[in-house]
């Protein structure tokens, strides 16, 4: 059995040792049923397809009239990384950014903007993601963020060891901020999700990793708190991160996470990928700052299963 | 005056190893490779700026000791495009290294470089210290095909090969410790396959991890058996410190303990080594174990 066919049978319920990660509470996130409309925490979603997801996790949150003022304008930070297609999984998927963007607009947004500084060429991450697509089709702007004269430097004033940083202006500008990371393993920090998404609205990130990057990572998430984070787990790329080497790696988890709480949203994304937030020393550290809420069992959570 | 002519020779030895590779050189040209056009001019990237090119996809390689890398691209008349990445590293044990690593599990084994393997759309090979990656946006024939093809036009264009580390040629001497190999530098090369602990409790500089059967095996090497016992002994009080494991047992130079799926992790420390089995069946862990230090005696 290689380590492929033991992902897909440990999603199925058996644990073996040997793997990157363990699922055992994958099934506990999705548990119990909710449907009290008290305000939640956050919000699971689970068994759609990524633009049902979003419709439901939103509207359980009072829809997207909550969180986006008629007028403003809106900065949508998907992760467009990576020059691979949807189905890799090493990019947000681009049904998910589409109908955000959608629903911004209809909620009265006056403008909404797509970005991410790409690791691989921005035109071709842009393209081959399906995201610029998409984010036109719904009628958003998508913008580069490929020339360091679209960065401006700011104080990350409760930074430990990042103070400042080159911050794209359209996070300046920006009244609405909506983070939508995809969740997938990566090879520097074991997961990626929320708060390392936000690395990809700075210019000079190569001093967060040779500055002790979980840290970083977590000084940035003072930075600028994002009005709303949306966690893409409807494809989960489970090992050879952040790029991804094959499909084999991919496991379909058809989830999507929501909250206010960067920080609540990433440990409860941390959990669905089968580890635990402590494993993840930026998630430590950013509740141990004040940032957010680890302890999952403390919220509200909304549990949908569709 | 021998040894004045030694030292000049070694200078000059370490001289030529420092010396820049053109990594240029090794590029098929246009014409080249039947079908397949370079598309735009090659990237270079060396040391920390990596980062650029990868952001923390860096980390790994800088891990295993990266020097540069160079990034071209190649398009069919289908418009169709595979991306080539040549990394040259510190060593040849570093591209091996960071070519298991690389590489993946799954895939085709094919004669190209000193070895290869083809996924999907997909394709790395290391050869000398070079470490090369082709990477096409699907996996239609054409594009597996024009992969295959630029990766062989490459592999012509390298002389040098190298030799694997001491330790992948220990362990995969036949018959082979384990299938699935790969060889890691340090602490993120672990983390990646199983989590002991978020920080590098057993000073990783060196090790092996692969499979034997449903279990995952690791052997870390350190210089002598003096700074692999430390290694244990630290790693054995963090390990029963923190509330990762549970079910804790030590007898001498070897600890057990329970992890949060059950699984079952004995960890053994012979010599310079230590090894760990984690799985499930404690009989079928204690055999891999003892055949694992059995080889390691033989080092």
């Amino acid at each position: 059995m290689d380590r492929r066919d033991f992902m897909k049978k440990v999603i199925g319920g058996s644990i073996v040792a040997g793997s990157t990660v363990a699922f055992g509470d994958y099934a506990k996130l999705f548990a119990a049923p909710g449907n009290s409309p008290q305000a939640y925490d956050l919000v699971a979603v689970k068994g759609g397809e990524p633009e049902v997801m979003f419709d439901k996790a939103i509207a359980s949150l009072g829809g997207m009239q909550e969180f986006v003022p008629k007028g403003s304008k809106v900065l949508v930070k998907p992760n467009i990384g990576w020059d691979v297609t949807p189905e890799l999984a090493g990019n947000t998927h681009p049904k998910l950014v589409g109908r955000i963007i959608e629903q911004c607009l209809t909620a009265g947004a006056k403008e909404v903007s797509v970005f991410d500084h790409t690791c691989e060429h921005w035109v071709q991450c842009y393209r081959n993601s399906g995201i610029e697509r998409a984010v036109k089709d719904a009628g958003g702007k998508i913008v580069s963020g490929d020339s360091e004269g679209y960065y401006q430097n700011v104080a990350v004033p409760n930074g430990k060891r990042l103070t400042e940083a080159k911050v794209h202006q359209l996070l300046l500008e920006a009244d609405v901020f909506i983070n939508v990371p995809v969740l997938k393993h990566h090879s520097s920090s074991l997961v990626t999700i929320g708060m390392k998404n936000l690395m990809g609205v700075v210019w000079d990130r190569a001093y967060w990793h040779r500055n002790d990057l979980h840290q970083c990572i977590a000084d940035f998430a003072s930075y600028r708190k994002p009005t709303l984070t949306v966690v893409d787990a409807y494809n989960v790329l489970m090992q050879n991160g952040p790029r991804g080497v094959s499909a084999g790696d991919v496991v379909p988890m058809k989830s999507l996470i929501i909250s206010r709480d960067l920080v609540a949203a990433d440990a409860a994304a941390t959990k669905l990928f089968g580890a635990e937030p402590a494993d993840i020393p930026y998630i430590q550290l950013a509740a141990e700052m004040n940032l957010g809420r680890i302890d999952l069992n403390a919220l509200s959570i909304n549990r949908i299963k569709l | 005056m021998c040894i004045g002519l030694l030292m000049l020779l070694t200078a000059a030895g370490a001289m030529a190893e420092q010396a820049p590779t053109d990594l240029s050189d090794f590029l098929p040209e246009s014409g080249e490779v039947a079908g397949w056009t370079p598309d735009d001019a090659p990237k270079g990237y060396r040391g920390d700026g990596l980062y650029q090119m990868i952001n923390g996809g860096a980390d790994i390689f800088h891990e295993y000791g990266f020097i540069q890398v160079l990034r071209a691209e190649y398009v069919d008349a289908r418009g169709k495009p595979v991306k080539l990445e040549i990394y040259e590293m510190g060593s040849a044990a570093a591209a091996y290294g960071i070519y298991t690593f690389n590489a993946g599990d799954g895939g085709k084994a094919l004669a190209i470089g000193q070895e290869a393997l083809l996924g999907e759309y997909y394709l790395n090979f290391w050869k000398g210290n070079l470490m090369v990656t082709l990477i096409g946006l699907d996996s239609e024939e054409e594009t597996v095909q024009g992969i295959v093809n630029l990766a062989k036009a490459v592999d012509a264009r390298v002389a040098k090969t190298g030799e694997r580390p001491e330790l992948a040629a220990l362990l995969l001497r036949d018959p082979p410790a384990f299938s699935q190999p790969r060889y890691i530098r340090g602490p993120l090369g672990v983390m990646n396959s199983y989590i002991f602990d978020t920080k590098d409790i057993f000073r990783v500089r060196e090790g092996m991890i692969g499979t034997v059967g449903d279990n995952q095996a690791f052997v870390f090497r350190y210089a002598d058996e003096r700074e692999s016992a430390e290694a244990y002994e630290q790693a054995a009080t963090q390990l029963y410190a923190g509330s990762r494991f549970t079910k804790h047992a030590r007898q001498g130079n070897r600890y057990s303990m329970v992890g949060r799926d059950k699984e079952i992790v004995e960890i053994k420390q012979s010599g310079r080594y230590i090894a760990i089995v984690i799985g499930q069946d404690h009989d079928k862990i204690k055999a891999t174990s003892e055949r694992l230090v059995e080889k390691l005696k033989g080092a």
